[in-house]
C-alpha cells in the first residue's frame, strides 16, 4: 500500500490537448482552436485562422475603385454596409471630395441599421452558445425586417453594394423612412423583451460576470478597439473622436462599462442598439432633400435619363464603366470608421494617373481581438472559452480576409 | 529633412506638434508627409538595431507622444525599387486622439535583407500577430518574434501571396485525385491567361 502511494505521488499529469473547431458551432464559423487543458482549466489557447482566406487584398489590387465595393460586403458578412462605408470614405479622402448632405444622412441611417443588425446577431449567438436559444429566434425575426430595408434600398438582402464613391447608388424609395420609423417604434420594446430574458437571468449572469476581464493597459497593448475599450471605461468611439459624415451634428451617448468583463460588453451592446435607434430617429427628422451623389461624373455614374440628351454624359458613362476613377496623385491614406465590432480601417495606396489601387490593406478589428484570446482565456474553464469567443464577436470573413 | 504638404488645412497647434515631433526624432527622421490629418514619418537607421526599438519605446512612453497602441502594421511591395519593401506602422494615441504612420524602408542587396527588422513584441503585444501576417504575406522576417508561423494561408503553403511577383491565381491548386482518392496539389493551368485591364490616362501628362 505504501509503495502504491509513493508511485502515485511522483506520477506526472500530462496536459490534455483539445482540438476545438473548425466545425464547432460555438467557433462562430471556421476557427480552429488548439487548447491545452490542465484538467478543465485552459493553459494555452492557440487560434488557427485563415480557413476562410480569400485573398481580398490581392484581388483588390487587380480591380478598379468601384469594382472593389462588393468585396467589402463579403468581409464581415453580418455588418455589410459599415465596411462599404469605410472603403468609400478612404477613397473619397484620397480623391478629396465631399459628398452631399442627403447622402451623408442616408449613410448614417444605414450604418446604424447595420450596427443593430450586427449586435442582434452578436448577442443572440453568444446567448445560443451559452445555452439560451429563444433570444436567437426572436432576434432573427427582427434581423429579417432590417434586411428587408436593405433589400428595398439596394435590391440585395445582404451584400448590398449600396454605398458608392461620392454618395450612394440610388435615392431612398418612397415610404421607406416611414417604415423604418414604424419599425423602430416597435423595436425598442423587442430589445426590452430580449433583456427580460437575459439581463437578470441567473444562468446568463453566472456564465458572464467576471469572465474575460482585461485591464486598460493590456487592451491598448493588444490593439483592441470598439466595445472592448468601452467596456474598460475608455470613452473611445470614432463616431465622436474622428467625427465622420454627420455624426457631429447628432446627439448620442457612448455607453461605458467599468468591470471590463463579458457581462459589461453585453450591456454595452444592448445600450448601443438603443443609441442607434435614437440616432436613426434624429436622421429621419433631419434628412434634407437633394442629390444623393456628387455631380462630378468623373467619380460617379451619370443618370441614365441625362445620357439620352447629352453627348458628354454618354462619354462620361463610357469612361466611368471602362476606366473608372483615375487617381491624380501618388498617395496613401488610412481612414477608419467605428464598425459594430470596432475600428475598421482601410489603408490604400494609389498611383498617379492610374485607375489602379496599388496596395490595399484591411484593418479588421476582429483580427486583433482574436489575438487576445490566449491572454483572455488564461486559467479559465473550458466552457468560458466559448463565452469569450462569443463576446469578442468574431466573424471570419473579416479576420481571414 | 523636408516637409511636403498636400492639401494642407492644419490647425496651428498641429504644426507645433509636428515641429516638436521632428525635434525629438531629428536623428532618425528622413522625410515627413502630411495629408489632411495624417502624419507619415519616414525613419532611417544606420545599422544599429537597438535604435529601432528605441524609437518605438520613445513614441510609446514619452509623455509628449504616448502612442500606446499599435493598431495596424502593413507593408508595400515596390518590385523594382532598391528598397523593395516599406513597412507602415500605424500608431494611435487614444488620449490626444492622434494617429501617426511610421514608414520604414527595407533595402535589398543580392536578394538578402541588409538592415534587419526587429520585432516590436517587447513594446507592443499586438505586433506579434501583425508581424505574423506581414511575414506570411510578404516574407519579411522580424527578428525576435518567436511565433512566425503562417497565419492566413494554408498549412504548408509556399510563397508569399501579396508580393507583386506572385500571380493572382497562385502556383498550385488543390484537387481531388480520383485514382488515388486523395487530395493533391497540382500546378495551376488556365486555358486563358488572366488579363489585367490597366488604363493609364495619357491625357493627364500633356
Amino acid at each position: 500500500m505504501n509503495e502504491f502511494l509513493k508511485i502515485n505521488q511522483y506520477k506526472k499529469l500530462k496536459n490534455f490537448t483539445l482540438n476545438f473547431g473548425p466545425q464547432h458551432p460555438a467557433a462562430h464559423g471556421v476557427l480552429r482552436l488548439i487548447l491545452q487543458l490542465n484538467g478543465e482549466f485552459v493553459e494555452k489557447a492557440d487560434p488557427h485562422i485563415g480557413l476562410l482566406h480569400r485573398g481580398t487584398e490581392k484581388l483588390m489590387e487587380y480591380k478598379n475603385a468601384t469594382q472593389n465595393i462588393p468585396y467589402m460586403d463579403r468581409l464581415d458578412y453580418v455588418s455589410m454596409m459599415s465596411q462599404e462605408h469605410g472603403y468609400c470614405l478612404t477613397i473619397e479622402n484620397l480623391l478629396n471630395i465631399n459628398i452631399p448632405k442627403r447622402a451623408q444622412y442616408i449613410r448614417v441611417i444605414f450604418s446604424e441599421i447595420t450596427r443593430i443588425l450586427n449586435h442582434l446577431l452578436a448577442i443572440t449567438t453568444h446567448a445560443l452558445d451559452v445555452g439560451a436559444m429563444t433570444p436567437f429566434l426572436w432576434a432573427f425575426e427582427e434581423r429579417e425586417k432590417l434586411l428587408e430595408f436593405y433589400e428595398r434600398v439596394s435590391g440585395a438582402r445582404m451584400h448590398a453594394a449600396y454605398f458608392r464613391i461620392g454618395g450612394v447608388s440610388y435615392d431612398l424609395p418612397i415610404n421607406l423612412l416611414n417604415d423604418i420609423f414604424l419599425f423602430l417604434n416597435s423595436f425598442s420594446s423587442r430589445i426590452d423583451e430580449m433583456e427580460e430574458l437575459l439581463t437578470n437571468n441567473r444562468i446568463w449572469k453566472n456564465r458572464l460576470v467576471d469572465i474575460g476581464v482585461v485591464n486598460y493597459d493590456t487592451l491598448l497593448n493588444y490593439g483592441a478597439s470598439g466595445i472592448f475599450l468601452r467596456a474598460a471605461g475608455i470613452p473611445w468611439d470614432l463616431r465622436k473622436n474622428i467625427s465622420y459624415e454627420v455624426y457631429n451634428e447628432l446627439d448620442f451617448d457612448i455607453p461605458l462599462g467599468f468591470n471590463s468583463d463579458c457581462y459589461d460588453r453585453y450591456l454595452i451592446r444592448i445600450e448601443e442598439m438603443r443609441q442607434s435607434i435614437y440616432i436613426i430617429y434624429q436622421c429621419i427628422n433631419k434628412i434634407p432633400n437633394g442629390i444623393i451623389k456628387i455631380n462630378d461624373y468623373k467619380y460617379t455614374s451619370p443618370p441614365r435619363a441625362l445620357m439620352k440628351f447629352s453627348m458628354e454624359t454618354l462619354i462620361h458613362h463610357f469612361k466611368f464603366f471602362s476606366t473608372n476613377i483615375i487617381f491624380k496623385n501618388t498617395l496613401w491614406n488610412y481612414k477608419a470608421i467605428e464598425a459594430p465590432k470596432g475600428e475598421f480601417g482601410l489603408f490604400i495606396k494609389t498611383i498617379k494617373n492610374s485607375n489602379e489601387i496599388y496596395k490595399a490593406h484591411i484593418k479588421a478589428p476582429g483580427f486583433l481581438h482574436l489575438g487576445m484570446l490566449n491572454m483572455l482565456s488564461q486559467n479559465h474553464l473550458l466552457a468560458d472559452v466559448v463565452t469569450i469567443i462569443g463576446t469578442s464577436d468574431v466573424v471570419f470573413g473579416e479576420i481571414d480576409r | 529633412m523636408e516637409l511636403t504638404d498636400k492639401n494642407l488645412r492644419l490647425k496651428k497647434l498641429d504644426f507645433i506638434y509636428i515641429e516638436y515631433l521632428i525635434k525629438i526624432l531629428s536623428k532618425v527622421i528622413n522625410k515627413v508627409w502630411i495629408y489632411k490629418e495624417d502624419i507619415t514619418i519616414s525613419i532611417k537607421i544606420d545599422k544599429k538595431n537597438k535604435d529601432f526599438i528605441y524609437i518605438f519605446n520613445c513614441l510609446k512612453n514619452h509623455f509628449f507622444f504616448y502612442y500606446k497602441q499599435l493598431s495596424d502594421l502593413t507593408a508595400i511591395d515596390y518590385l523594382n525599387n532598391i528598397s523593395r519593401f516599406s513597412l507602415f506602422y500605424n500608431l494611435l494615441n487614444i488620449n490626444k486622439n492622434k494617429r501617426i504612420f511610421i514608414k520604414y524602408d527595407i533595402f535589398l542587396e543580392n536578394k538578402e535583407f541588409i538592415n534587419s527588422i526587429d520585432s516590436l513584441h517587447n513594446v507592443y503585444l499586438s505586433s506579434i500577430w501583425l508581424e505574423r501576417e506581414v511575414w506570411d504575406m510578404y516574407g519579411i522576417i522580424f527578428f525576435g518574434n518567436n511565433d512566425l508561423r503562417r497565419i492566413l494561408t494554408d498549412y504548408g503553403f509556399k510563397g508569399h501571396p501579396l508580393r507583386k511577383d506572385f500571380p493572382l491565381v497562385g502556383f498550385l491548386e488543390l484537387t481531388f485525385d480520383v485514382l488515388t482518392k486523395t487530395l493533391k496539389y497540382i500546378p495551376v493551368e488556365l486555358s486563358q491567361d488572366y488579363r489585367k485591364f490597366q488604363f493609364i490616362n495619357s491625357w493627364e501628362n500633356v
